[in-house]
């Protein structure tokens, strides 16, 4: 190729470039006030992201802070502090290189600061309830069970830029998990200076390399957030200040929004959506990437036969259920893996590869079955009671259920409220013999659903325990090709929606509504709220 | 006097000894504990939450070690904040609010309760009687959430939107504690107190009411208005000194309950008081955090009760401390 036809071709792809560059993202045409605000709900614990398992906590943490990725307005990770990456062919080993970028207080983000944020996460003293999140770094386990050391986590910094991280097996989601809020940076230096207890627990105790830095931290009244003009992304972040309020009660958060106090406000129930639409408000929804279903506790004799569940699984009419009780635009689930939940390929969800793979609504079917599971234990009829959290929702929401299967079926069932720790220690001394429940994911992949079905896991309430499964399981924690991995995430969801320890009832969806003019806010499953990117629009 | 008050000192230590002891082992006896979430937690996670809490003792070891601790001042850390902040801190944050918020209800409450009392029992059974003791039946029978509602929502949205235009700024702030902007300084409080006093209004002015019609109809007032007192003289130095004694019964207790806060009233204003703890702390099992607030309930109501024994000895010199 000689130079002029070099010069042709850069300047046709320079050309093509910067028309499709203008085409896809014209700048915002920005109102003169930039000033977010909405209600939190409720004040975050403290912020040493070490230690956080809150989503208000993350909520802040993820808009003050950054990791080595970061989740875009489509929840897929993206570039953080790490500008680029590589992976050993084994999946293993990855190679991060970090970006010049600064902390709040000048100074730079090193991989060091990585490194010691992850080894102050698992260390057995720290006692970080989300530790385990960090278990899949080789070592990990080891060092927070106190039975291996800090020089044998999986994570190096080499030098200042280079972070080299070893996996103890592959996993799906390892660019996910680096954004979470747990994942974040330490500054070494600093988080010894203020010391562990206090580090996070006011505004002049933190470090900041995010979008935003936070000037006010008002204890139990609101937090104040300003754009951080020394982030490297800041270009791209519109707002110059975030207001946040910590009121607990959702009726006055709702009052405050219609007086125009707050620009954006969750719509808890159908009578909040009601309200809002008749002020002329145009609701939005998202989903929460939340699993709502009955599970079954297998050492109970009744529950423990199969053609029982499987006839209150198929007799329930979910979309009824929803449209008359839970009222709001939940999916009636005919499977466990919510629909949020990313697929093989990047064009399709997990769900939308895998379908339905139970029935619906099927009374006649059900009926039979539930027929030959009475014959199967020779007795005529089973009592059987629901426990549900205490709330009005719940207890409704239990109530409606235990109803239509009196109907459908025929069999004696009840509803046993009880607080929430209480319906927690129930389930985990499996005293009960169907709960109310919800599981939504830890990150974005079907293991965050499937693998609590293994034998003897702590959140297998069900005593669910299949050598199949459990060998399908092991199966893809060890499989390094993605297709592959799903084919197994798929045969193990079809071997439980036909073993049924749990009958699956909808997929959440969670309603909210904005003012108008307010853009590029985003909700869903794992970064919920998100307005790195939210601007006011010039009217 | 001195004899007297050192006794209720012993007295009030062995009392919150035994508040303690009995709160204790009745939170332990509770289903769950702090650290009993939806996911279920690794064995080794859980292992190293405990081992740091110290919730891997037994759990009279556990007593003795707080018994220990509190006696030298130290309530521990809150579990719900991480270990962030002391339960001293977390109390002594929220302490200050609640008793602001408290002190002013009660003031407005004792005022305007006993004005009202005074006035229904010196027009029995005419209009004014009415209207007082019907303003007393509301007041008692209304809870407090739903006049707060009321008034945030009428007031505070729809009355201070429609004044905007002319003021020119926010009459009341919806919630909210600290003011964003002074002109709204005086505005921010006067709704939650309103919402705060009223139902110990409708209670003060009953009670002085009924004790104002007993005293109405005793021998001394027929004999201080025979020897030629003024009708003001013998209301005030007679019927109103003699009738409030119930009053300051009452307020003991009333004054202990208001001033350390109310859940309902400072989550519907945003007032960052310690009213909240007393239910959180429950739902979270925030064992640290029960304690402190029972023991700091339990030894402001005493305190209240000792005013209110001293009190008592002021306003009637037939009640004798001294012996």
């Amino acid at each position: 190729m000689n130079v002029r036809k070099i010069l042709i071709v850069t300047v046709i792809l320079v050309l093509a470039l910067s028309v499709f560059a203008t085409g896809c993202k014209a700048a915002p045409k920005l109102a003169e006030q930039q000033v977010l605000r909405f209600n939190l709900g409720t004040e975050p614990p403290q912020l040493n992201s070490t230690i956080s398992t809150d989503v208000v906590s993350f909520n802040i943490l993820r808009h003050t802070m950054e990791g080595l990725t970061r989740l875009d307005a489509n929840q897929k990770p993206i570039p953080g502090m790490a500008e680029k990456w590589e992976t050993s062919s084994d999946g293993l080993t990855w190679t991060f290189h970090l970006r010049d970028a600064k902390w709040s207080d000048g100074s730079a983000v090193t991989a060091q600061d990585f490194e010691y944020a992850w080894k102050t996460l698992l260390n057995p003293e720290t006692a970080s309830e989300y530790a385990y999140f960090a278990y899949f770094l080789k070592g990990g386990m080891e060092y927070n069970g106190g039975t291996g050391s800090a020089d044998d986590v999986g994570v190096k910094a080499t030098d200042a830029k280079t972070l080299v991280v070893t996996l103890s097996s592959p996993i799906g989601y390892f660019l996910d998990a680096c954004s979470f809020g747990v994942m974040l940076p330490v500054k070494q230096s600093f988080y010894e200076q203020v010391g562990a207890t206090e580090y996070g627990s006011d505004v002049d105790k933190m470090l900041f390399n995010g979008a935003f830095v936070m000037t006010t931290w008002n204890h139990e009244q609101n937090i104040v957030l300003k754009k951080n003009e020394g982030y490297w992304d800041a270009k791209s972040v519109y707002l110059q200040e975030v207001d946040m309020d910590m009121l607990t009660d959702t009726q006055a958060a709702f009052t405050k929004f219609l007086a125009g106090d707050y620009d954006l406000i969750g719509l808890a129930n159908s009578d909040y959506v009601a309200q809002s639409e008749a002020q002329g408000f145009t609701t939005k929804t998202f989903s929460d990437g939340a699993t709502f279903y009955l599970e079954f506790n297998l050492m109970d004799p009744a529950m423990a036969n199969k053609n029982i569940r499987t006839a209150i699984t198929y007799a329930l009419d979910r979309q009824a259920y929803i449209t008359k009780i839970v009222k709001d635009k939940s999916i009636p689930a005919l499977a466990f893996v919510n629909p949020d939940i990313k697929g093989a390929t990047a064009s399709k969800t997990y769900r939308a590869e895998v379908g339905d793979l139970i029935k619906d609504n099927q009374t006649t079917e059900a009926q039979t079955l539930f027929q030959k599971g009475l014959t199967e234990l020779g007795v005529s009829t089973v009592k059987v009671s629901i426990i549900s959290d205490d709330g009005e929702l719940a207890v409704a929401r239990a109530s409606a259920l235990a109803e239509s299967l009196t109907k459908n079926l025929g069999m004696e069932i009840t509803v046993d409220s009880m607080p929430f720790k209480s319906r927690l220690e129930k389930m985990k001394n499996k005293e009960f013999q169907i709960v109310y429940a919800g599981w939504g994911p830890d990150y974005n992949d079907p293991m965050t659903f499937l693998d609590m079905f293994e034998t003897g896991n702590g959140n297998n309430h069900t005593s669910y325990s299949s050598a199949d499964y459990d060998k399908l399981l092991a199966d893809a924690r060890k499989e390094t090709n993605t297709a592959k991995r799903y084919a197994i995430y798929k045969q193990m969801e079809q071997l439980l929606m036909t073993d049924l320890p749990i009958a699956p009832i909808f997929f959440r969806i969670r309603s909210y509504t904005t003012v108008d003019g307010l853009k590029e806010i985003h909700r869903g499953a794992f970064a919920d709220l998100n307005w790195r990117g939210a601007y006011f629009e010039a009217s | 006097m001195f004899k007297f008050i050192g006794n209720r000192i012993v007295f009030a230590l062995l009392a919150l000894w035994l508040l303690a002891t009995v709160t204790f082992f009745l939170m332990q006896a509770m289903p769950g504990d702090p650290f009993l979430k939806p996911k279920a937690l690794p064995e080794s996670v859980e292992k190293n939450i405990r081992a740091k809490w110290g919730l891997d003792k037994p759990v009279v070891v556990q007593y003795l070690v707080y018994l220990g601790n509190a006696v030298t001042g130290d309530f521990g850390y809150s579990y719900y904040y991480k270990g962030s902040r002391t339960v001293a801190e977390v109390i002594g944050a929220g302490f200050p609010a609640s008793a602001d918020l408290g002190i002013r209800s009660l003031t407005i409450a004792v005022i305007l309760g006993l004005l009202l009392g005074i006035v229904a029992a010196l027009n029995a059974g005419k209009a004014a009687d009415a209207f007082a003791m019907f303003l007393a039946i509301l007041g008692v029978s209304v809870p407090a959430f739903v006049l707060a509602y009321l008034v945030q929502y009428f007031i505070a949205y729809k009355l201070t939107a429609a004044v905007k235009p002319v003021l020119g700024f926010r009459l009341f702030p919806i919630t909210g504690w600290k003011a964003y902007d002074f002109r709204t300084t005086f505005g921010f409080k006067v709704l939650p107190v309103i919402a705060l006093s009223f139902g110990s209004m409708a209670t003060i002015s009953r009670l002085m009411r009924s004790s104002m019609l007993d005293v109405i109809s005793s021998d001394y007032i027929k004999t201080a208005k025979a020897k030629g007192l003024s009708r003001n003289a013998v209301i005030a130095k007679h019927m109103i000194r003699n009738s409030v004694l119930p009053i300051v019964t009452v307020l003991g207790p009333m004054a202990a309950a208001i001033m350390t806060g109310t859940f309902v009233i400072e989550s519907i204003f945003g007032v960052p008081g310690m009213g909240r703890l007393y239910i959180t702390s429950v739902q979270n099992q925030d064992y640290t955090v029960i304690m402190g607030t029972t023991l700091f309930y339990g030894a402001f109501l005493i305190f209240m009760n000792l005013l209110v024994d001293i009190a008592y000895g002021l306003i009637d010199p037939r009640i004798r401390l001294a012996d």
